[in-house]
């Protein structure tokens, strides 16, 4: 029988260090007794899972079928090259959203977020310089960095705040409310519809007021608890 | 089997929460396991399950989705499969959608896993029971009683078996609240698959009542007052400043059986969390003794218990309740779940006390086990019950580091009570 010098706990015959704090046993005499108290299967040990890569490579080639097929439908009816550009760009795009979070993974959390956002305005900036437009550069870019920006914001305040998951609840209905009034001035700059925001004040007012709500519940717990009981049969 | 003859069962009022909060890393499984004098036989182990499962038909099931609630179908009895190089893997949607019982065997244990929702634990020992007094009488031809919780198999299950013993024992007067601050949090790495790590301390049961009995005080609080204080241990090494120290809970279940009178097979406990709050000062081992001590006692009373079944089942009949389609309603308890479920207590301490078998069973059967497998969020439990002058403490956790087991068996050790270790965590298994 052989004893923990540190612990002091017994331990079963044939341990070789110690469960508890991981000291080497200095006679562990029975060796050949030892018997494990479950089969020790090599198919699930404590820390296997498959790897990142190759679920990244995986994906990419799944990806990399459609565009391919896509060219050869456009390139051989009249050997030019046609719709298939807008293909190529969805697909790029859903690669820049898919490939670098299964690769890598969340450490890099910001620049997936600065990435995702420029792939979305190169993409938008594409279509419109393929369809003709101006729209890109007229409203859709200014849009698009207010969404980004709050976004930004809630992310950070998610981040680096202890916010309840109520109170953020609160703050991304508000921000979508905020959203909406910016989004119709924006338009309203750029094509000149109204001259004051008219359908944007209804959401902004109707998801303020649900967020307020939010924040007084949340400044209650007894009435947290009583709608937590009222959920949890 | 014809489909319209399978009987089909409602989840009881506490096991409803277990299927709509289960997710990858908590499926809320359990296991009680019995270790014998022989090698088990799998031809044998397999006909005592196939006479078990007629006298037990609660127990074999599947979980179904309805339209407002989940339920449970009848099954025919699965097989028994090797044991796994651990305990209480996770079962997923699909296996549950075919079977919430698994039973293994591993040299000379038979084991018994299973989805909470259908039994709670002394529910699983009188199956366990049951199935190994069968097991013996097929295997040695071995005459056991019935008796000392082994049901007769020949018997039909009785209906106060099945019955959900929450709606009948509904009548208090008060609901009970459920607030309170959160409790302190065990950290730790997780692993990277759902391995989990099970640490056993096998301690002799006559000193362990000796020491609960010089402080006045029974064995679970005994232990309870050991997990609290081994646990306040680690808060005060990782958390800086007194004023940043946060309560140490424990959720332990109790057995509402004995409370009713019930013979349910189904689930039928409610959990108290007594624990220290060590902002305001230190507690002593004897201070901490007498803190659960009361707390225990005066939260251990038949009023006290008619409050909490009220609270829970009349949350059941609300009529919103009724109509709000499943996905719904899993996805609202499944948001309350997050908010408030675990972070009340730091882990589950479940003990099933000394385990009775009839005379006869005794020479075969060695050794009981019983283990909580992983939560949530929490990662670590505790479980416990004794046999033949022997009390087996086995805790399970889901990350790297052995905080929990390094602090407590060290302190029992420190208490006078010697402690033999057994782990199923090979340090060498782990990729660096
Ligand atoms: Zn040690």
């Amino acid at each position: 029988m052989s004893y923990c010098v540190k612990c002091g706990v017994k331990l079963s015959p044939g341990s070789k260090s110690c469960p508890l704090c991981g000291t080497a046993v200095i006679s562990p005499e029975e060796q050949e007794t030892a018997v494990p108290t479950f089969p020790r299967n090599p198919k699930s040990p404590p820390g296997q899972r498959i790897r990142r890569s190759t679920v990244a490579l995986l994906l990419e080639l799944l990806l990399i079928l459609p565009p391919a097929v896509c060219l050869i439908c456009d390139f051989v009816p009249d050997r030019s090259l046609g719709w298939s550009y807008i293909v190529l760009a969805s697909i790029l795009l859903a690669g820049v959203f898919i490939l670098p979070p299964v690769w890598k993974g969340k450490k890099f959390l910001p620049f997936y977020f600065f990435l995702d956002f420029s792939a979305v305005g190169g993409f938008l900036a594409f279509l419109c310089a393929f369809t003709g437009g101006n729209w890109f550069w007229e409203s859709s870019l200014q849009v698009l960095l207010l969404a980004a920006a709050e976004v930004y914001i809630a992310w950070v305040v998610r981040i680096k705040t202890k916010i309840s998951a109520l109170r953020f609840a609160a703050l991304i209905l508000t921000e979508i409310g905020f959203f909406c009034l910016g989004l119709e001035i924006l338009l309203n700059r750029a094509y000149h519809f109204h001259s004051m925001p008219v359908w944007s004040l209804y959401p902004l007012v109707a998801l303020s007021a649900i967020g307020v709500i939010l924040t007084v519940i949340d400044r209650d717990p007894a009435l947290k608890e009583k709608l937590a009981r009222k959920f949890f049969t | 089997m014809a489909e319209a003859k399978k009987r089909w069962l409602k989840l009881d009022n506490a096991a409803k929460i277990y299927p709509a909060a289960k997710r990858r890393r908590w499926s809320s499984v359990f296991r009680v396991s019995v270790t014998l004098s022989e090698e088990i036989s799998p031809l044998t182990l397999k006909k005592a399950i196939r006479r078990a499962a007629k006298r037990f038909p609660s127990f074999f099931v599947r979980l179904r989705r309805g339209m407002f609630w989940y339920y449970f179908e009848e099954v025919p009895a699965p097989a028994p499969e090797k044991d796994d190089a651990f305990p209480c893997r996770r079962m997923t949607r699909a296996e549950l959608s075919r079977c919430a019982i698994r039973i293994l065997y591993y040299r000379d244990r038979i084991a018994v896993e299973l989805f909470h929702a259908v039994t709670d634990g002394n529910g699983a020992m009188i199956f366990l029971k049951s199935l190994v007094a069968e097991y013996l009488r097929l295997q040695y031809g071995a005459e056991i009683p019935s008796e000392a919780g082994v049901l007769n198999l020949n018997d039909e299950p009785k209906p106060e078996e099945l019955e959900d013993s929450f709606l009948k024992n509904e009548d208090g007067c008060v609901s009970a609240g459920r607030g309170a601050d959160n409790a302190f949090y065990l950290r730790g790495t997780r692993f990277r698959t759902d391995f989990l790590s099970l640490t056993t301390g096998m301690m002799p049961v006559d000193i362990v009542t000796e020491k609960a009995k010089q402080g006045n005080v029974s064995v679970t609080v005994y232990l309870a007052a050991c997990l609290i204080c081994a646990i306040e241990h680690i808060q005060k090494k990782t958390v800086g400043k007194r004023k940043h120290y946060k309560p140490v809970k424990l959720l332990i279940p109790v057995d509402l059986r004995k409370f009713y009178e019930s013979e349910t097979l189904r689930n039928f406990v409610l959990y108290i969390t007594p624990g220290i709050d060590p902002k305001s000062g230190e507690y002593t081992f004897e201070e901490t003794l007498k803190a659960v001590h009361h707390q225990m006692g005066g939260e251990l009373t038949r009023q006290n218990f008619n409050a909490k079944i009220r609270a829970n089942v009349r949350s059941e009949k609300a009529f919103i309740l009724k109509i709000m389609p499943l996905f719904i309603k899993n996805w609202a308890m499944r948001l309350v779940y997050n908010l408030v479920g675990e972070k009340k207590s730091c882990l589950t301490l479940s003990n099933l006390g000394p385990i009775q078998i009839p005379e006869e069973m005794k020479k075969y059967v060695r050794r009981f086990d019983f283990v909580l497998g992983a939560q949530a969020k929490n990662n670590f439990n505790c479980a416990v019950l004794s046999y033949q002058g022997k009390l087996y403490c086995n805790v399970t956790r889901s990350v790297k580091e052995p905080l929990l087991e390094r602090e407590l068996f060290p302190l029992l050790v420190e208490k006078g009570i010697p402690v033999e270790i057994e782990s199923n965590f090979y340090q060498e298994d782990l990729p660096h």
